[in-house]
């Protein structure tokens, strides 16, 4: 019993963790849009590698979670759509990579 | 891919996505082989292919943009790209204000007997110096390494017709055409690498 107990503390750290950003595609995205202030759906695509449907995909999902905003806005006269990372979107980054490093520090060599 | 993912590189990436189109290649190219040109020739309407590389900058809103899209960086970084140009456009002032109070130091018989002697003897090499150094900066702030082998080539230029006793505008027009060569190089494979998305796909949605 005590040792269940151990072993789910040792967890705890993994347990934590988003599930959301910890899709490698999207933690992706949320890390390129972590950088910047905002960039548009092509930046992001050609950054990240992503093809148009998957981006299309993730971007929905985080958009969803309230994690990643996008807004329409004027390049000169035509319109054109920014995505950024919300207040929320970036907590939840700075979360993840506190939650990631504790759960990889505690690790054994 | 790995969690460590580090994110200074990331934004160092998105930073340096814009240079890997060639168009400053060629904006820089073009200048120098206007500059070499007319030096080789005497004939000053080489100067005219300073507007070619003008406009190949300009085409990046046509070229670059609709390919790469469209980035904002943070404050922090858009500061930063302040400061640096504004150290850039510092540095090119500097380097002409020091040009032309040299040349007419020398002109005007104003420098000591030694110095005169030296640049006249050294002038390209100088020049070398100060154009090398003014590009290698550029390199530095855009973070693009390919810039540095410029600087390389470009005092390279100078500093060869200095010690061959060579006309400098063909070495700087070879110079400016092997740029001119590389940002081409760089602009088709820019081109093959990410072709304009189609109108009409998926992407129309967002």
């Amino acid at each position: 019993m005590t040792s269940d107990r151990a072993g789910a503390e040792d967890t705890a750290p993994l347990t934590n963790i988003d599930r959301l950003i910890h899709e490698p595609a999207r933690f992706t995205i949320m890390a390129h849009l972590y950088v910047v202030q905002s960039a548009d759906f092509i930046f992001i695509m050609r950054q990240t590698g992503l093809t148009w449907g998957n981006l299309s995909s993730h971007l929905s999902k985080l958009e969803a979670a309230g994690y990643v905003a996008i807004e329409k806005e004027f390049l000169g006269k035509k319109p054109h759509t920014m995505l950024r990372l919300t207040d929320q979107g970036r907590a939840a980054f700075d979360q993840y990579r506190h939650d990631m490093r504790q759960a990889l520090d505690g690790l054994p060599e | 891919m790995t969690q460590d993912v580090d994110l200074k590189q990331i934004e160092r990436e998105a930073w340096t996505a814009y240079f890997h189109d060639g168009l400053t290649d060629l904006y820089g190219g073009f200048i120098l082989l206007g500059l070499g040109l007319s030096m080789l020739t005497d004939q000053t309407w080489w100067l005219a292919l300073m507007l070619v590389g003008t406009a190949a900058l300009w085409a990046r809103k046509r070229i670059t943009y609709p390919r790469m899209g469209h980035v904002r960086f943070s404050p922090q970084r858009e500061a930063t790209t302040k400061r640096s140009r504004l150290i850039a456009g510092i540095a090119v002032a500097g380097t002409l204000v020091l040009g032309v109070v040299l040349f007419a130091l020398v002109w005007t018989n104003a420098l000591p007997p030694w110095l005169e002697a030296w640049m006249k003897d050294y002038f390209l090499v100088a020049f070398a110096v100060m154009v090398g150094v003014v590009i290698a900066l550029g390199a530095y702030l855009a973070r693009v390494a390919r810039f540095y082998a410029y600087a390389v080539l470009v005092f390279a230029a100078f500093a060869v017709s200095q010690w061959l006793n060579t006309d400098a505008g063909l070495s700087v027009s070879v110079a400016a055409g092997l740029i001119v060569l590389s940002g081409l190089v760089v602009l088709v494979r820019f081109l093959r690498k990410c072709p304009r998305p189609k109108q009409g796909g998926p992407g129309d949605q967002r």
